[in-house]
């Protein structure tokens, strides 16, 4: 007997995302997932980011996924911002009711911003939506200038895009003309930031963006 | 290898299904576009190891590929493509509007007969 189901496959993940949003709107909570490659950068973005912000006078704090080990959260705490470790245990990216999870043991009285760092990935997280308000792919300058083409997905579906490590300019063949081209064909509304968290060029930018937004959501 | 997960659910779904049938599953269509990055051959693996020993064993999963349908947003011309790396045929821009190429989805379950079954017991 043939019965007609017409599911969505990630039906539930998206309603969990959903569940997601709602609960941060509801506590005025602005999240940002990131996404990208290991070692692209996110943790010393979000170490820069989390000093900064805290420096600005937000209350914020993080979620790390990894597959395995809590350096990261640790990193994070060391600048300042409670951070829960997500292992995943072997999935190569977070699910929505995983971060629900997290939320229920965060103490989130008066946290105005979530930071979620994605498993280093830039394939498996794309279809798996969190509930996130902004979704940031990020790249570094020693992947090379044709990373989009590349993933062409993960920057088609971004809120944002980030390019890190831009210190490395001078010493890597990266054109950087044709990596924001590519980004420009693939996304023309994802805001771009060029930044390194070695130098901290770029943070600041990067920072008035999470605040504006913040700002919008907060009303 | 986000196929592992895909089989999780896809498994969840078709479970729920055969339950509400009172029958078991012995074969399901699934609608796949290339935007969700499945490879095909993984997700049989995937759909192998995760129904092992449960109901839903040695049922079969039919990948049905659903093609991204893009406008060149440069040159206006039409592309069909069963790969993410969509560019417009006319003219190589990746600048192109998206009208399918996501789909992820349960089409449909072909059930074992509910009257043998029935017959039987
Ligand atoms: N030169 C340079 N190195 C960086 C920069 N940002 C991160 N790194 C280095 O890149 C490596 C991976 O960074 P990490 O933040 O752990 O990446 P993640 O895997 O994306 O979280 C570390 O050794 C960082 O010190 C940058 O802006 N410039
Ligand atoms: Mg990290
Ligand atoms: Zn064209």
């Amino acid at each position: 007997m043939r019965v007609e189901v017409m599911k969505g496959i990630l039906g539930s993940n998206d309603a969990a995302a959903e569940g997601n949003r709602k609960f941060w709107d509801q506590h005025g909570i602005l999240a940002l997932d990131f996404m990208g490659s290991p070692g692209s950068g996110k943790t010393s973005i979000f170490e820069r980011a989390v000093a900064e912000l805290i420096k600005r006078g937000s209350s914020l704090k993080v979620i790390e996924g990894d597959i395995a080990s809590d350096n990261d959260a640790r990193r994070i705490e060391q600048a300042g911002a409670e951070a829960f470790q997500i292992n995943t245990g072997g999935a190569c990216h977070l699910h929505a009711a995983m971060v629900s999870r997290a939320m229920q043991q965060l103490d989130l009285d008066g946290v105005q911003i979530i930071l979620i760092e994605n498993v280093g990935n830039l394939v498996c997280p794309t279809a798996f939506l969190l509930g996130a308000h902004f979704r940031t792919v990020v790249a570094s300058v020693p992947e090379g200038d044709d990373k989009p083409e590349k993933y062409p997905v993960a920057f088609r579906e971004a809120d944002g895009i980030i390019l890190n490590k831009i210190d490395l300019l001078p010493y890597l063949p990266f054109d950087t003309g044709r990596f924001w081209d590519l980004c420009d064909q693939l996304n023309s509304d994802a805001p771009q930031f060029a930044i390194s968290c070695t130098t901290g060029e770029g943070i600041d930018t990067l920072c008035d963006f999470i605040e504006r937004h913040l700002a919008e959501i907060a009303g | 290898m986000h196929e592992y997960s895909i089989a999780q659910y896809i498994a969840t779904i078709l479970s729920d299904v055969a339950q509400e049938h009172g029958s078991r599953v012995q074969a399901a269509t699934v609608a796949v576009g290339p935007m969700s990055m499945i490879v095909p051959e993984l997700l049989h693996e995937a759909w192998t190891a995760v129904t092992y020993g449960s109901p839903l064993q040695g049922s079969e999963l039919h990948i049905e590929h659903v093609p991204v349908r893009a406008t060149c947003q440069e040159c206006g011309h039409q592309t069909e493509s069963f790969t993410p790396f969509v560019k417009c045929e006319a003219c190589g821009s990746l600048r192109l509007k998206l009208a399918s190429g996501h789909e992820l989805q349960v089409v449909e379950a072909e059930l074992e007969d509910s009257e043998a079954v029935s017959d039987e017991s």
